[in-house]
């Protein structure tokens, strides 16, 4: 049992192996509610966010086979192309370690332009003890404060903004929330 | 409930984290997987039993609909 404090939790393993293959087929984000706890949150998650770009379905199937060889499976289904099916209809999927229940990495593909700038703008967060691709702290706020808003986004956005008080731009902000209004929010 | 003193705490902890980089991650790592690993151990007890697992595809169920 993982019971041993090491420099790397359960959720940072689990990241760590999932992108490692990931990042050989599709260019990817981790997104959400990992990137704060990542930099010392405390509250808990079953499932970090991804988003990828779009992939045919063969080169899905090769990153398929290899997460599976490497011990991951679909809760959704063990085929492809039906995997493939659920991320072209814009829904998610979801994987997990064969055999244990937690954590999930929970898959989409871009759906939007705020997603194509989401992928465009990723940044590797050293602050975070991990080398995996990350949105930027700005879309995170952005997100947080202007689409999610639940109390506990609203904390996670405030935790993000102390922690990298002084290095975040507004402006990038206030115009990442203008497209969350247009895209998201569907506010002219 | 969510008080004042909640988002109180929330800044403190952010201050000690930006504060104290090598510092944080010893708690954080042992909340977060105390919780993974108890998550963990009661689907496992819930696999366990013809109902358990039976409350366990329903919990899988809600969660793919998301």
């Amino acid at each position: 049992m993982e019971r041993a404090i090491s420099d790397k939790n359960i959720l940072d393993k689990f990241v760590i192996d999932f992108t490692k293959i990931v990042e050989k087929y599709v260019k990817y984000i981790i997104v959400s509610g990992f990137v704060s706890i990542s930099h010392g949150r405390t509250r808990g998650t079953e499932d970090i966010d991804m988003i990828i770009e779009k992939i045919s379905l063969d080169k899905f199937k090769s990153l398929h086979f290899e997460l599976e060889k490497n011990n991951f499976e679909c809760m959704q289904s063990s085929k492809a192309e039906d995997i493939y099916d659920y991320l072209a209809r814009k829904d998610s999927v979801r994987y997990i370690r064969k055999g244990e229940f937690l954590p999930e990495m929970e898959i989409k593909f871009v759906k939007d332009e705020l997603d194509l700038l989401q992928l465009s703008t990723r940044q590797k967060l050293p602050l975070s003890g991990l080398d995996v691709w990350f949105s930027s702290i700005e879309m995170n706020i952005a997100f947080k404060e202007e689409l999610l808003k639940s109390d506990k986004d609203l904390e996670d956005a405030k935790h993000l903004r102390i922690i990298y008080e002084d290095k975040i731009s507004e402006s990038f902000i206030k115009d990442i929330k203008k497209m969350i209004r247009k895209y998201r929010l569907k506010i002219k | 409930m969510r008080d004042k003193s909640h988002i109180q705490q929330v800044e403190r902890w952010a201050e000690f984290c930006k504060n104290n980089p090598s510092e944080f991650r010893k708690y954080l790592n042992a909340f977060l997987n105390a919780q993974i690993i108890k998550a963990r151990e009661f689907y496992t007890r819930l696999n366990n039993s013809e109902d358990g697992r039976v409350i366990l595809n329903k919990l899988k169920a809600e969660k793919l609909k998301k």
